[in-house]
């Protein structure tokens, strides 16, 4: 099982891989990556190999992912497919999953346990836009959790009640529950558009929400400078007063329709366009995964295209620069592989 | 508005006044142009701009007052920086801090010695307009929020100068309107670009070199950014890459062309392109230089004149205008009727041999050979 799980973890492009070598002198703090993609295109890879490589480089951070679109049990069978543990690591307490999509319109519950809420969801916080209550939606497949009491619930839920854009403060509740080993913690967003086009949550309040979530304070700061190495090249000062701040990455579609606007465009098209590109003019770098400009190809994937965001532009010391380029990349059970275009990823 | 077409003749007198001004601008010395706006976009971001006035307002000893909506990690290094976090913020409330943190007030009893403290000057500047637009009344804020031109004009003062960006792919979410909306108002982008005293607009130069060779071969330029025509694409290639031969990836990105408007307050304006390097020029010790001077926008301009005839070009000519080793020794062999004259005892071919006939008139008075 180890030996298998080694191979297959090595065919997962790293982030360094995607990045070039300097992702990982990127600056620590408030560190914005945004990934997008078109229809037909999937960036769940994306989503492992950024676990893969929080849970590899050491130093004990944290992870929270975040997805209105999937549920735990598909980032479980699909990490288990690139030989990625997510139920252990689950059980373990350095991930957290909060899931926003299965009871988004359903009842916040106190506790966010494992007891799921069996009433059929009240009209009155049925938000604009929301699936009609015909049936009571019954309970996806809980995955059982072993966790002891004194570990953070390791899965939690979003609910949009009446709190509105609050609601997603369980999100940031999660970023500070997550164990402090002194690295950042990292958070993983999947699925913004589905707040702001179903739940009906202004698009000023979702960024005012991402502002926040990039200088969540952790409270387990040592009172003393102190050095940690997270990785080996990688020391990192920590100051008794300086904020640890999360590194995030949001995944975001950006199909043309998305993105261009004109003043006879809707509400919801404007705001679409608003969060992406006010997300893109502070990225430290875009990813964006779409498909070959060519056509449909047997052994090419789509073509993933990395640029350099102005948040990578200030003059930080000596931290890394993203360099910008395009690769092709193919996936296929045997992992994912990128490759430079001609090379015909043999 | 397109790049300008590299122009001989006025680019000396632009040399000299237009990059007096940029430069002067950018420095922030004599009087500063009150409020600067920004224009970026996806293509090309303005912080490098904006670094580069810290920069020289560090040097000039100004106060610098950053208020960020969007940056997490604004510069740290500069010491006479203050930073303000806006977002969130109503505008009559972040006017006051504002007006706290600039540094305008001078005390009553420095007041009775003027020559003594000069006034000092302050910079303030706004990350994204784009997030002061939306909070105020004509950008659909909540209500009784105060109006952008009155947020502006309250700033304005002899010593405080306004640096702020705006960000022109970022779509703005209308509000349904409102009762007291005026229908008639122009759009807030519009307001700002005529309010501004400087307007800039970044480009990228790896874009912009892109799009002149294309013109220069009479090809349709090439577009970027959100304009590229690629689905899915929402960054072209060359996005906030800088332009240098020499200079690493991440100095290199120092570097960015802006077109600058400029109104003076006899109400001429000035429009010039403008190339920033990312250090400064051998010659004049200067980073910013006209987009024209920049041998890879404007190819001739390097190229001395000596040099000039040596490559000529004659690839598609069906004969050879060169001369081969020997042709050339042979030329140097011809001795020409002249030569003689131009020897130093005179010689005797530069004399004028005339015998004078019957019919000259001959005078000797007059006349000599």
């Amino acid at each position: 099982m180890g030996h298998t799980l080694r191979i297959a973890m090595s065919r997962l492009p790293t982030p360094n891989g995607i990045l070039g070598p300097s992702y990982s002198l990127l600056p620590l703090e408030s560190q914005l990556l945004l990934v997008t993609s078109v229809l037909g295109t999937s960036t769940s890879w994306v989503v492992y190999s950024l676990l893969n490589d929080a849970f590899t480089s050491g130093g004990g951070g944290g992870v929270v992912l975040v997805s209105f679109l999937n549920e735990v049990s598909y980032f479980c069978d699909g990490g288990k497919r690139h030989g990625l543990d997510i139920q252990s690591h689950l059980n373990k307490g350095d991930l957290i999953f909060v899931d926003g999509l299965s009871r988004l319109f359903l009842e916040a519950s106190n506790s966010s346990r494992a007891t799921p809420p069996r009433m059929p969801p009240s009209a009155g916080i049925t938000p604009r836009g929301a699936i009609p209550t015909r049936t009571p939606i019954s309970p996806r497949q809980q995955v059982p959790s072993t966790s002891s009491s004194n570990l953070p619930d390791p899965i939690r839920y979003v609910s949009i009640g009446a709190a509105g854009a609050k609601s997603l403060n369980v999100i940031k509740a999660a970023v500070q529950s997550l164990p402090t080993g002194g690295t950042r913690p990292r958070v993983i967003i999947e699925g913004l558009d589905v707040v702001m086009a179903a739940a009906g949550i202004d698009v000023a309040a979702i960024e005012d929400f991402l502002y926040e979530l990039r200088e969540v304070r952790i409270h387990t700061i040592p009172p003393t400078p102190l050095y940690y190495t997270v990785h080996h090249e990688r020391p990192m000062l920590i100051k008794a007063n300086e904020q640890i701040t999360s590194t995030m990455a949001v995944i975001s579609p950006s199909d043309s329709t998305l993105t261009h606007t004109s003043p006879s465009s809707t509400p919801l098209e404007l705001s679409h366009a608003n969060l992406l590109l006010s997300l893109s003019h502070t990225a430290d770098a875009i990813l964006s995964l779409r498909l070959l400009d060519t056509g449909v190809a047997k052994d090419i994937s789509g073509v993933l295209r990395v640029t350099r965001g102005a948040g990578n532009l200030w003059r930080d010391g000596n931290a890394g620069v993203v360099e910008e380029k395009e690769l092709l990349y193919h996936e296929a059970d045997a992992g994912v592989r990128i490759f430079a275009r001609g090379s015909g990823g043999h | 508005m397109a790049p300008p077409k590299a122009n001989e003749k006025t680019v000396q007198y632009r040399r000299t006044h237009n990059l007096l001004l940029g430069t002067r601008l950018l420095s922030q010395r004599g009087t500063p142009s009150p409020f600067t706006l920004i224009l970026d976009s996806l293509s090309q971001s303005s912080i490098p701009l904006v670094e580069e006035y810290i920069a020289r307002a560090k040097t000039a000893r100004v106060n610098i007052v950053y208020v960020s909506f969007t940056t997490p990690r604004p510069p740290k290094d500069v010491s006479r920086l203050k930073v303000i976090r806006a977002r969130g913020k109503p505008l009559d409330a972040l006017q006051k801090e504002i007006m706290a943190t600039t540094e305008t007030v001078v005390p009553v009893e420095k007041q009775a010695e003027p020559a003594s403290t000069p006034q000092t000057q302050n910079l303030v500047i706004i990350d994204s307009m784009n997030h002061l637009v939306a909070s105020s009344s004509e950008g659909g804020g909540q209500k009784n929020s105060m109006s952008l031109a009155f947020f502006l004009s309250s700033l304005l003062a002899p010593s405080i100068s306004l640096l702020a960006t705006y960000h022109v792919d970022i779509p703005r979410v209308s509000q349904p309107p409102t009762a007291n909306a005026n229908a008639y108002a122009p759009d807030p982008a519009d307001l700002l670009k005529y309010l501004c005293t400087t307007l800039i607009t970044v480009h990228s130069p790896s874009h912009i070199f892109a799009q002149k060779r294309a013109l220069d071969k009479s090809l349709p330029p090439p577009r970027f950014g959100l304009e590229e025509g690629i689905e899915g694409a929402i960054a072209s290639l060359g996005t906030n890459t800088g332009w240098c031969d020499t200079c690493t990836a991440k100095e290199r990105s120092r570097g960015l062309i802006y077109e600058l408007e400029h109104r003076r307050m006899s109400g001429r304006a000035m429009t010039e392109w403008f190339f920033l390097m990312c250090h400064p020029s051998k010659k004049t010790k200067e980073k910013l230089i006209l987009l024209e001077d920049h041998p890879a926008y404007n190819p001739a301009i390097t190229v001395p004149a000596a040099e000039s005839t040596e490559g000529l070009d004659d690839s598609d000519l069906t004969f050879s205008l060169g001369l081969t080793a020997k042709q050339k020794v042979d030329r140097d062999g011809v001795v020409l009727p002249y030569f003689d004259a131009q020897s130093e005892d005179g010689g005797t071919g530069g004399r004028i041999l005339y015998v004078p006939g019957r019919e000259d008139d001959w005078d000797d008075e007059e006349d000599e050979i």
